[in-house]
C-alpha cells in the first residue's frame, strides 16, 4: 500500500504508480479512438477512421472530409470526446485540491459555494436574459462569472475577523451557497417562465452536447494548466492534510497557498461548468478510489486522478448518448447514478477517511 | 545553536498565558521547560516554533531575530516534534519522513536521491527503517512518534523542539526516545511533564509557573522538596544515589496520615 | 526522465489539438442576421438535392395540375427565427421531401395540410392527435419512443426542413439554426415560440400556417384554414355587438402557484380579439386573494392532457375550494375548461382555442 513499490525486470527501478500512468494515457488514447466509433446512430467504424484519418493527416479519400458523416463524425462525436477528457481532467485534479484545502475527504470540485455560485449564473441568463452581451454561450460565460466571483467571496468572507483557515473557508461557503440558492430561488419563483425553468434545470444537469473545437481548446487548456500547476504543488498540499501547526514547523504558511488554490480550481471548474454544466461525483469519487489504490501522496494522486477522470468521463459520456435510443442522458444524471453507490461502498469498506487504516 | 527567549509575553483570547519569560539553550545541550499545567510551557515552545507570536519580547536564534526570518529559513534551523494528532490518512511512513525535506526543496524540485537516503538514515536512527513501506496509520502511537521524531530528523536541523511528545506513550516508548534524543547532540528544547524523565535526561531545567520563570538550573540543582512543593504544590523526595542519579520520589497526602515514616 | 516523458507526451495532444482548434466550423459565425452567402449556398444545395432525389406524390400531382404555377411559385422566401430569436431569411427552391416534425402543433399542422408525405420523421406529441387526424399520422413515421431526437440522429436523417420550436435549437439541442440552413437544412420555428419576450398572437399563428402553405406550395389549403378562424371570430364579433365585455380570467395552477395568462400570451389574445377583457393582463401569476378581488365574469383553467381525469382535477381546483366559493364565476357556473394544446404555440388547433374561448364567454351562441 502506498510508497515505491519498485518492479524487477524490464522496468527495473519504475516505481509502479509511474507505469500506471503512462497506461493510463495509452487507454486515453485508445479510450477516444474507440468512444469515437460509438454514437446514436450506427456509423461502420471504417468510415469514422477514415474521417479522422483524413482530418488529422490528410491521408484518404477527400469524400470523408464533408458531408453529414464527416459533421457527425468531426463535429459531433470527436469534440465531445476531447471535452469529456478534458474536463474530467479538470475535475478530477479539482476534486482532489479541493478535499485537502478544506480537509475533509467528502469535498467535491463545488464545495464552497461554486455550484450554488455556477447555478445562480446559469439562472440569470436563462430567466433573466443576464449576459446576453455575451452572445453565443451566454449561459456558460454567466455560470463561469458565478462560479469564479462567489468563490472571491468566499474567500473575502473566510478572512474577515481573522486569518482563513480549512473551517472558516468551510462555513463561508455555506453561507454564500445558501444566499446564492435563495436568489436562484427568487428568480425561479418570480419568472414564472415554464420552459425557462425547464431550461435551467436541463443546463444544470450538464451534457457534452454541443462542444466545440474552441470551446474544447480553452477546456483543455485550462484543464492542463492547472494539473501541471498542482502537480508542481504536491509538498503543499500533503501538508495541508497535516494541518496548519504541522505545515508552519515543516516551514510553509498554507493560509495563503489554500485561497490561492480554491481561487484557480474555482476557474477550472468555472470553465467546466461553461462547457458543460455541473458534473457531479468524477470530482468525489475518483481522488478516492485512486487513494485506496495508491495513497495520499499528492505527488502521485494528481497525474493519476487527472488521467482517471479522464478515461472515466470519456466513456461516461458515450453511456450517455447510447443508454436510451435515440436520445441523451444529462451526464450528470450519469455520473451521479454510478457515483453515488460507488461512494456508498467505499464508505463502508474504508474507514471514513483519507482512506487511513486498514 | 543558541536559543534565546527574552521577556517573551503572550496573550491568548485575552488572558495573559505568559508574562516574560527568559530563556537561553546554548550549542548541544539539552533544555527541559518544567510546571504544571497551564503554566505556559506549551505557549512559549510555540512561541519559539512560530505557531504563536509573542505580543511582547521576542526570540534568537543565534543573536538574529527569530521574526527576520521567513518560514521556510527558520524550519531549516528549527524542527519539532510536538503532540501527536490523530493523522486519518493513508501516506506510507517513508512519505512521512520525506516531508521533512519540505523546507529544502523549491515547488519544481525533484525529490533527489541524496533526499531518500537522509529519509532511509534517519529511520534508522529511530529504528524505524524497516516500517518504510507501512501505512503510517497502522503503526501503534509509540511507533509514530518515533516517525514523526524520523521526520524532524530529517529537516537536519540545528535545534530539536520537543513540545510534550511523550504524553500519551508507554514508558518503554518514552525512555526510548528520550534515549535517542539525548544520543544526537544538537540543541533540544524539551516541554517536560515527568520531573524524572527531566532529571534523567536534561542538562538543565526552566520551571514556568502562572506565565513567570519561577526557577532554573541544573536538575540537582532546582530540584529540591521545597521548590518542588512552591511550583508543583506536592510533597515529594529526591534521593541522589550512589551513581549520581537522582530520583523524585512524591508523598501523596494519604501516606501522611496515620502511618509512620 | 519519466514525468518528462509523460509531461511531454500530454503537451503534445495539447499542441495537436489546439491545431485543430483552430479549424471554425463553418457559418458558425453567422449565428442571427441575415446571410446572403448562407441564401445562395442553401440555393445551389437545394437545386442539387431536387435534381437528384424522388418527387412525391403528392408534389407530382401538383405538378400536373398546375404547371405553370410551380414554376412561378418557387422560390420563395420566409423569415422564421433562431434561439435567441434573431430573424432568418430561408430561402426554398422547392418543396421539403424529407421534413423533421417535433411537438405537437408542427406535426399537427403537416397532417391539417395533407403533407404526410413530405415528412420524414416526426417526434413529439403532448397529447393524442384528433380522430380525423390520425390516419395522417401514421404516415409520418412517429417515433414513440423517444420525445425528440438527438443532434446526431438528426444529421444522419439527412432532413431538408427542421419543423419545431425555438427551444430545440439550442446549443445543448440541435444546436444553432443558422448552421443547418447553411448545411442544406431549412428550418422553420412556431412563431409564437421565438425567444425574446415577443407577445404570443394569432396574428402571429396565422403567419405560421400561411408561411408553411408557402413553403409547400398549398397555399390555398392553407389560407382556409387561416379564414376559418378569422370567420369564426368575426361571427361571434358581430353577433355580439354591443354588449358588455366579458371580463375573463385565463389561469393554470402550477404545484402552488396559479399562473395567469395575460395579454402577451396566445391565450389571451384569443379572449382580446374575441372581444373580452382579461382582468389581469400583465402579471404572469396571480394569488388567491388576487383572484378574488378581480372577480371576473368567465374563469378559465388549463390543463395538459396528458392524462385521464386532468381535467376534471384542474377545474376542481377551482370550484372545490372552498376558498372560490365566493367567486361570481363559481357561482354562476361560468369555470371552463381549456386545453393547453389549444392555446400554446397551437397552429391549426388554435381555432379549438378560440372556440372553447367563445363558447365560455359567450354561452347563448352555442346552445
Amino acid at each position: 500500500m502506498g510508497g515505491q513499490n519498485k518492479k524487477e525486470g524490464l522496468f527495473r527501478g519504475t516505481p509502479v504508480w509511474v507505469l500506471t500512468m503512462v497506461l493510463l494515457l495509452a487507454a486515453l488514447f485508445v479510450s477516444l479512438l474507440t468512444a469515437v466509433t460509438i454514437g446514436s446512430t450506427d456509423i461502420p467504424i471504417e468510415d469514422v477512421y477514415h474521417v479522422i484519418l483524413y482530418k488529422i493527416f490528410g491521408a484518404g479519400d477527400p469524400s470523408y472530409g464533408e458531408g453529414n458523416l464527416f459533421r457527425a463524425v468531426w463535429y459531433l462525436r470527436l469534440p465531445r470526446l476531447v471535452l469529456a477528457a478534458g474536463i474530467g481532467m479538470g475535475l478530477a485534479v479539482c476534486g482532489v485540491v479541493m478535499q485537502a484545502v478544506v480537509k475533509n475527504p467528502l469535498a467535491d470540485p463545488y464545495v464552497l459555494g461554486i455550484s450554488s455560485g455556477a447555478s445562480l449564473g446559469a439562472t440569470l441568463a436563462i430567466l433573466a436574459g443576464a449576459g446576453a452581451v455575451f452572445g453565443g454561450n451566454s449561459i456558460g460565460f454567466m455560470a463561469f462569472l458565478g462560479a469564479f466571483g462567489v468563490s472571491l467571496l468566499v474567500v473575502t468572507l473566510a478572512n474577515m475577523g481573522g486569518r482563513a483557515n480549512s473551517v472558516k473557508l468551510l462555513l463561508a461557503g455555506m453561507a454564500a451557497s445558501s444566499v446564492c440558492s435563495a436568489f436562484s430561488n427568487f428568480i425561479v419563483y418570480t419568472a414564472h417562465d415554464r420552459e425557462g425553468i425547464q431550461t435551467v434545470t436541463y443546463w444544470m444537469m450538464g451534457s457534452m452536447a454541443g462542444a466545440t473545437w474552441e470551446q474544447d481548446g480553452a477546456v483543455l487548456a485550462v484543464a492542463l494548466m492547472g494539473l501541471l500547476f498542482f502537480w508542481t504543488q504536491h509538498r503543499n498540499l500533503n501538508l495541508m492534510l497535516l494541518g496548519d501547526e504541522s505545515a508552519i514547523t515543516l516551514g510553509t504558511d498554507l493560509h495563503r497557498w489554500r485561497q490561492l488554490y480554491l481561487l484557480v480550481s474555482a476557474a477550472m471548474v468555472g470553465f467546466a461548468v461553461y462547457a458543460a454544466g455541473m458534473i457531479g461525483f468524477v470530482g468525489l469519487v475518483v481522488p478516492h478510489v485512486v487513494r485506496m489504490l495508491f495513497g495520499t501522496d499528492h505527488k502521485k494522486l494528481i497525474p493519476l486522478c487527472a488521467l482517471s477522470g479522464a478515461v472515466f468521463l470519456v466513456w461516461a459520456d458515450v453511456a450517455c448518448r447510447v443508454l436510451i435510443e435515440g436520445t441523451e442522458l444529462p451526464i450528470g444524471i450519469l455520473t451521479s447514478m454510478i457515483g453515488a453507490p460507488v461512494f456508498i461502498y467505499l464508505m463502508s469498506r474504508k474507514k471514513y477517511g483519507f482512506g487511513g487504516g486498514d | 545553536m543558541k536559543i534565546e527567549s527574552k521577556a517573551v509575553e503572550c496573550i491568548l483570547n485575552g488572558s495573559p498565558i505568559l508574562k516574560g519569560v527568559d530563556l537561553e539553550a546554548g550549542e548541544g545541550e539539552l533544555v527541559g521547560v518544567i510546571g504544571p499545567n497551564g503554566s505556559g510551557k506549551s505557549t512559549l515552545l510555540k512561541c519559539i516554533y512560530r505557531i504563536l507570536q509573542p505580543t511582547k519580547g521576542a526570540i534568537y536564534l543565534d543573536g538574529d531575530l527569530l521574526g527576520q526570518y521567513s518560514y521556510r529559513e527558520s524550519a531549516r534551523r528549527i524542527a519539532v516534534v510536538a503532540q501527536h494528532n490523530y493523522y486519518n490518512f493513508d501516506f506510507s511512513v517513508r512519505e512521512v519522513v520525506l516531508m521533512g525535506r519540505a523546507p529544502h526543496k523549491r515547488a519544481l524540485d525533484r525529490d533527489t536521491a541524496e533526499d531518500y537516503s537522509i529519509v532511509d538514515e534517519a529511520l534508522d536512527t529511530v529504528g524505524m527503517l524497516k516500517f518504510a513501506e507501512r501505512s503510517f496509520s497502522t503503526l501503534s502511537g509509540g511507533e509514530q512518534q518515533r516517525v514523526i521524531l524520523a521526520r524532524a530528523l530529517a529537516q537536519q536541523t540545528p535545534c530539536l523542539i520537543l513540545d510534550e511528545p511523550t504524553n500519551h506513550l508507554d514508558i518503554k516508548y518514552q525512555l526510548q526516545l528520550m534515549d535517542l534524543v539525548r544520543g544526537l547532540n544538537r540543541t533540544v528544547i524539551t516541554a517536560v511533564h515527568d520531573l524524572n524523565i527531566a532529571a534523567m535526561y536534561c542538562d538543565r531545567l526552566y520551571a514556568v509557573k502562572n506565565g513567570k520563570l519561577v526557577g532554573c538550573g541544573s536538575p540537582r540543582e532546582l530540584l529540591t522538596p521545597e521548590f518542588i512543593r512552591r511550583v508543583y504544590e506536592v510533597d515529594a523526595q529526591v534521593i541522589d544515589d550512589e551513581t549520581g542519579r537522582l530520583h523524585i520520589l512524591f508523598h501523596p497526602h494519604i501516606w501522611q496520615q496515620g502511618v509512620a515514616r | 526522465m519519466k514525468k518528462a516523458i509523460s509531461l511531454l507526451l500530454v503537451l503534445a495532444m495539447a499542441v495537436n489539438l489546439a491545431a485543430c482548434a483552430s479549424e471554425k466550423n463553418p457559418a458558425k459565425d453567422s449565428a442571427g442576421g441575415t446571410s446572403l452567402a448562407a441564401e445562395s449556398e442553401q440555393g445551389q444545395t437545394e437545386q442539387q438535392q431536387g435534381q437528384s432525389e424522388q418527387i412525391s406524390p403528392t408534389e407530382q400531382v401538383s405538378q400536373t395540375e398546375q404547371p405553370s404555377a410551380k414554376d412561378s411559385h418557387y422560390p420563395v422566401t420566409v423569415t422564421t427565427y433562431d434561439f435567441e430569436g434573431n430573424e432568418i431569411q430561408t430561402t426554398y427552391e422547392k418543396a421539403p421531401e424529407k421534413v423533421l416534425c417535433v411537438y405537437q402543433g408542427c406535426v399537427e399542422i403537416m397532417i391539417a395540410l395533407e403533407l404526410e408525405g413530405h415528412v420524414a420523421a416526426s417526434y413529439g406529441l403532448d397529447n393524442p392527435v384528433k380522430e380525423e387526424w390520425e390516419a395522417g399520422l401514421s404516415k409520418m413515421n412517429y417515433n414513440e419512443d423517444v420525445f425528440a431526437p438527438d443532434k446526431e440522429t438528426v444529421l444522419m436523417m439527412e432532413p431538408d426542413l427542421i419543423l419545431s420550436w425555438g427551444s430545440i435549437f439550442s446549443d445543448k439541442n440541435l444546436g444553432d439554426a443558422a448552421e443547418w440552413i447553411a448545411n442544406g437544412t431549412n428550418t422553420y420555428i412556431s412563431s409564437n415560440t421565438r425567444s425574446g419576450g415577443h407577445p404570443r398572437t394569432l396574428e402571429n399563428e396565422y403567419a405560421d400556417i400561411l408561411n408553411i402553405g408557402k413553403i409547400f406550395d398549398v397555399e390555398e389549403k392553407a389560407q382556409a384554414i387561416v379564414d376559418e378562424m378569422k370567420d369564426e371570430i368575426a361571427s361571434v364579433l358581430s353577433q355580439t355587438q354591443g354588449q358588455d365585455a366579458p371580463r375573463v380570467a385565463i389561469i393554470e395552477f402550477l404545484n402552488d402557484n396559479i399562473t395567469n395568462y395575460g395579454a402577451s400570451q396566445l391565450g389571451g389574445d384569443m379572449v382580446t380579439q374575441l372581444g373580452g377583457v382579461l382582468v389581469e393582463p400583465e402579471a404572469s401569476s396571480v394569488g388567491k386573494e388576487d383572484l378574488l378581488e378581480l372577480d371576473p365574469d368567465v374563469v378559465f383553467v388549463v390543463y395538459m392532457a396528458r392524462t385521464e381525469g386532468v381535467e376534471e382535477e384542474m377545474r376542481g381546483k377551482l370550484v372545490d375550494d372552498p376558498a372560490f366559493s365566493d367567486l361570481s364565476a363559481v357561482k354562476n357556473g361560468r369555470v371552463y375548461t381549456i386545453m393547453l394544446g389549444d392555446m400554446y404555440a397551437s397552429t391549426v388547433r388554435s381555432i379549438d382555442g378560440i372556440r372553447t374561448f367563445a363558447a365560455g364567454m359567450y354561452p347563448e351562441l352555442y346552445e
